[in-house]
């Protein structure tokens, strides 16, 4: 279940020219044949040639989307779905003149926004010069002065009197915040003043042409913006009006000519001869049967089909290599690498519909491979409990439910690539999060960062010792902290193990057994040897090399490290360092949840002072408690699923995860718009 | 030779989280390039084909914009004209510092072109419509100012252009008929970054050793050209840039001597072609793919070095070169198509 | 109150450092891959989620750093 994707069956369709066109439209409508798509050459077969039809249609389409485009149409969603038949009779008889209608008018429209960013432009521009209030006039047309208009820091006008510049000097009414002048001095001058005030951060003023106080001019650019505007919203409504008539019949062409389009354009997808058509593809091996079933149906029995196997594609199958036992050698990974059965078979995965937020999640960093195991199934468990693990407060839990619950039933659609089904999705995953997170609020004694349990608790002051793992719970997370840390590290040893142990059945199936054992489990034997070996190393107090534990441990270890490098020569020795940091990694399940704490006790506190000033004061306390939580809640949302998330990515899917496999996108798309 | 509009400015030094911003863009926008797969696909369309499948890609806006006023050849090549610019004119706006002004000085080569285009309408009659669709947007020159100088008749041009700094430019033009003119332009916008270049910040100097890899392979190119048409080496060195990487003018005037044969082998003991050894030699008989391969390398090559400095300039440079190599193949396979060549033939002027 | 040491007081500041510092290159190492992040979502929206894990990714310098500060506060009686 989930653990490996939908079985596909490689298939090989022979199709007579003649019957080309009805195989591939039936097969489009079947929305069932993954297209491998062909590459020039291959098996020495040519790139298929378009059907007749496809250049018109093209041309047409062009020009529908050019008007839809132009109608600025955003998606419609429509009730009906239209025949094709009758909705291309129709707009073929309007489209010229639909055609130059909405051309003109959208010209029109486009000349008039350029209009009013113009105007805006020159209004924006205008501003210093009211700020200055000369007469716009006086900036220019003169024989021998030059003036300089900008914005400057600092006073250069005394470094001008010093260089006996003469100068005239008008300062901005609000010259002291903005720097901004009007600076008239003789032309032969000029380069030397540019020097002075360039060392004073001068960015000039753009000129502005016109005449008279600017002020006026200000109201006549406005004046001319409310007209241009006024135009620009008759275009606009009459956009809309032919937006509001056509909008939905233009939506169903676009979507009926694509279709006919993609269906010609099919044979460049896939390897010809002068007679014949070689369409290559996948199928889910239980639906082979609907694909030949539809193949009939449409062409008779003029088609061949033929299932391909793995030998016949690379000629060795990875899996003959592997059962040598020996590395592959080069020519064979050439040959592999050329076409490459797990990379390129199309994954369709199996999961149920509760992990898909895992899948999605783990497609984030690459889709898995045809034959490799999908994550999804575990971290459906080990996400939410991580994420538990770092939060751990009664309170949020209940929140995070509540705020799921929410979600589910409110119109918000969602931001960005979190929409739909998705946002959903992602929904249910923080609500199962936070179902563990009431639990492990149990374990910490939390409830919004007041302590519930425990010898502070507010309600049951006492612990609960659990004799069967030597605890006793509420474990308080301030004060516990060595405790913590060490039940992180038994965490991170378990999850990197259950990494490993994926990586042995992973390597296993890709390379055999041997390269399993001496690549994956070497690993194993030294994490839990080094353990025991770090472990009296660092805690006991006299350390005995003879101690049975110790002995083992450093067998193990050894054995590990032999074993490694033999499967991976020294280099292998390289990711030591690496593993150990793994592993302390895991710390942040206890790092991460201490700062959510802190946060949340720190606002308790504050609220409590308030609180018990009386008055006013309590009403103010709560709000900065609420306030504080709010933000804690918000901050816990991001911080524990990112890290979550990050120690299943970095630490755990390095162990056995390869990725860059194939989503499964069968040929053909669903009608919305139209029907047939 | 000087343009007047180079005029050296100090820029603030750019930080490495801008670069990292920046090239991270530029990467995406690289990834959204067309892959090599389409370009076979393209040659088995019809161009309305071509077109609305371009209209698919990162050239939709243009397309759809273009779309109701031209039809076939003429749309998509005007597509590609406004898609150049936009996406040039992006890089420059996201672009902050140092990196903005070295990146305007490089568009400035559009200048140039437009410059040379708009002066050719005048003279060939075209239609001031076609002529501004033909124009590429991407340089320094405001939509006001190519306008103006598309409109204006060509005396007045002259005047416009010298009133934009481009006085030497005049002084050619009226002397020299215009493919040398265009020849001399840009001897004198190559001359004018590497010495706006020489010196200065770790990106300027890479920025100059992108500038004289270009070089080499426009000389290259153009020097096989030359000695294919028979041209006698004095001459031939007269066409040759100054300031090549890894042909520099003596070593140029060294192969201008020998035949074909040995001055391809001399050129693939280059650093571009050592690690292709043959694959020069395979593709002497047709200069067309020759032209093409070389191309290549030099993409290839300047791919690599960016690769090597993720967070430089080099990123953005070879985007730049990927994106221009892009829209010569469609262009190349819009007019192959126009003008009936054999599928075959287009296939060879294509860098894939 | 009386008799905390110079001892102790260099163990405090010794967490501060390890806390602190560790914070300091953790937040070096997000500048450059939350600007990259922020220019790849720019250009392709789907970035956004694998920019957000990789942001995150030089955090675990500053965890080690709050490992060894909580480590070393315990040994303050």
């Amino acid at each position: 279940m989930g653990l490996k994707a939908e079985p596909m069956t490689r298939v090989l369709i022979v199709v007579p020219k003649d019957k080309v066109p009805a195989a591939t439209s039936a097969l489009y409508d079947l929305q069932l044949l993954h297209v491998h798509d062909h590459v020039e050459g291959r098996d020495g077969l040519a790139l298929g040639h378009p059907l007749k039809g496809a250049s018109v249609a093209s041309e047409m389409l062009i020009r529908l989307r050019a008007m839809i485009a132009t109608l600025e149409i955003p998606e419609v969603t429509v009730d009906m779905r239209r025949p094709i038949t009758s909705l291309m009779e129709e707009l073929e008889a309007k489209f010229d003149h639909l055609e130059h209608e909405i051309e003109t008018l959208g010209d029109n429209r486009n000349r008039l926004r350029a209009e009013t960013r113009n105007i805006e432009q020159q209004m924006k521009n205008l501003e210093p010069y009211i700020s200055l209030g000369l007469d716009l006039d006086v900036y220019r047309d003169y024989e021998t002065l030059e003036v300089i208009v900008g914005n400057l820091t600092g006073d250069p006008w005394k470094v001008l009197r010093n260089a006996k510049i003469p100068f005239e000097l008008f300062k901005a009414k609000d010259a002291s915040k903005t720097g901004l002048f009007a600076l008239f001095i003789e032309q032969d001058r000029t380069d030397e003043v540019r020097a002075i005030i360039g060392e004073f951060n001068f960015t000039p003023v753009p000129s502005f042409e016109g005449k008279g106080d600017p002020r006026t001019m200000r109201v006549r650019l406005k004046e001319k913006l409310a007209k241009v505007n006024s135009s620009l919203e008759e275009v606009e409504l009459d956009l809309k009006t032919i937006r509001k008539v056509h909008g939905e019949s233009l939506f169903a062409a676009e979507e009926h000519l694509s279709i006919q389009i993609e269906k010609a354009e099919s044979p460049l997808r896939c390897g010809s001869t002068p007679n014949a058509l070689f369409v290559e593809g996948w199928v889910p091996t239980k639906r082979m049967a609907d694909l030949e079933g539809t193949l009939t149906d449409a062409v008779g029995d003029s088609y061949h089909i033929e299932v391909l196997t793995d030998e016949e594609l690379t000629g060795h199958s990875t899996a003959a290599v592997a059962a040598d036992g020996g590395e592959p050698t080069s020519e064979e990974e050439e040959e592999a690498e050329h076409f490459d059965t797990s990379k390129e078979t199309p994954v369709l995965s199996t999961n149920p519909e509760g992990f898909k937020a895992y899948e999605y999640l783990i497609k984030l960093v690459s889709t898995p491979r045809y034959d490799e195991i999908d994550p999804a199934l575990f971290m459906y468990f080990t996400f939410p409990l991580f994420f538990a693990l770092m939060v751990g407060d009664i309170g949020y839990g209940i929140t995070f439910i509540i705020l799921g619950f929410w979600m589910l039933n409110s119109k918000w659609k969602g931001v960005g690539i979190v929409t739909g089904i998705t946002r959903r999705r992602l929904t249910k995953m923080i609500m199962m999060s936070g179902l563990f997170t009431i639990f492990t609020g149990l374990m910490y004694g939390e409830f919004f960062g007041l302590e519930l349990f425990g010898t502070h608790g507010l309600v049951w002051p006492h612990y609960l010792y659990v004799p069967a793992l030597d605890v006793y719970l509420p474990i308080n997370r301030l004060e516990q902290a060595m405790l913590m840390i060490n039940l992180c590290i038994y965490i991170g040893i378990a999850h990197m193990i259950h990494g490993l142990c994926l990586g042995i059945v992973n390597t296993n199936h890709h390379h055999g057994l041997k390269h399993a054992i001496l690549g994956k489990f070497s690993w194993i034997l030294i994490i839990i040897g080094g353990y025991f070996v770090f472990r009296i190393l660092f805690t006991a107090d006299e350390v005995v090399m003879t101690e049975p534990v110790m002995m083992s441990g450093l067998i193990l270890m050894i054995t590990g490290i032999i074993m490694l490098i033999a499967g991976e020569g020294g280099g292998g020795l390289l990711e030591l360092p690496g593993i150990v940091s793994n592993i302390l990694s895991y710390t942040r399940l206890f790092a991460i949840g201490l700062s959510s704490l802190g946060i949340a006790m720190t606002f308790n506190t504050l609220g409590g002072i308030m609180v018990s000033k009386g008055g006013a004061m309590i009403i103010v306390g709560l709000i900065v408690a609420f306030l504080g939580h709010f933000i804690n809640i918000l901050l816990a949302l991001l911080a524990p699923s990112l890290h979550a998330l990050r120690l299943h990515y970095v630490e755990w899917m390095t162990k056995f995860y390869t990725g860059g496999g194939r989503e499964y996108e069968p040929f053909g798309r669903e009608r919305i718009y139209t029907e047939v | 030779m000087k343009l007047n509009p180079f005029r050296r400015e100090r820029r603030a030094k750019v930080a490495i989280r801008h670069f990292a911003y920046f090239n991270a863009r530029v990467l995406a926008m690289r990834a959204k390039l067309l892959p090599k797969e389409t370009y076979p696909k393209f040659l088995q369309m019809g161009i309305p084909e071509l077109a609305r499948s371009l209209g698919e890609s990162e050239y939709k806006v243009a397309i759809e914009q273009l779309g109701p006023k031209y039809r076939g050849v003429d749309l998509v090549e005007f597509s590609l004209n406004r898609n150049l610019a936009t996406t040039f004119h992006g890089l420059i706006e996201k672009a902050q510092g140092e990196l903005q002004s070295l990146l305007m000085d490089y568009m400035r080569y559009y200048d140039l072109e437009n410059i040379t285009t708009a002066l050719r309408g005048k003279l060939s009659g075209i239609s001031d419509e076609d002529v501004e669709e033909a124009i590429i947007p991407a340089g320094s020159l405001t939509d006001a100012q190519l306008k103006r100088l598309i409109e204006a008749s060509y005396d007045d041009t002259m005047e416009i252009l010298r009133k934009m700094g481009y006085d030497e430019a005049v002084d050619l033009i009226t002397d020299l008929p215009l493919p040398e003119v265009e020849d001399h332009l840009i001897k004198m916008y190559y001359a004018n970054l590497l010495e706006k270049t020489s010196g200065g910040s770790k990106n300027m100097k890479m920025f100059h050793h992108f500038i004289s890899i270009d070089i080499d392979f426009m000389n290259l190119i153009n020097f096989l050209r030359l000695k294919r048409d028979g041209t006698p080496p004095t001459k031939v060195m007269e066409y040759m840039m100054p300031g090549g990487a890894q042909l520099p003018h003596k070593k140029l005037k060294e192969l201008a001597g020998l035949d074909m044969e040995e001055i391809l082998t001399r050129i693939e003991g280059l650093a571009y072609f050592r690690e292709h050894q043959g694959a020069l030699t395979g593709e002497k008989d047709s200069l067309t793919a020759l032209e093409a391969s070389l191309l290549k390398f030099q993409l290839n090559y300047a791919v690599r070095e960016a690769r090597q400095n993720p967070l430089s300039i080099l990123v953005v440079l070879s985007y730049i070169l990927a994106k221009r190599v892009e829209v010569a193949n469609i262009r190349n396979i819009v007019r192959g198509k126009e003008g009936d060549l054999p599928t075959e033939l287009i296939r060879k002027q294509l860098v894939l | 109150m009386v008799d905390i040491g110079v001892g102790y007081g260099m163990i405090a500041i010794a967490a501060g450092l390890a806390m602190g510092l560790s914070a300091l290159a953790a937040a070096i190492g997000e500048m450059a891959i939350g600007s990259a992040a922020v220019g790849a979502t720019a250009e392709d929206r789907d970035m956004f989620g694998k920019g957000l894990i990789l942001t995150v990714l030089p955090e675990t310098l500053a965890i080690f750093g709050l490992v060894v500060a909580v480590l070393l506060w315990l040994k303050i009686p």
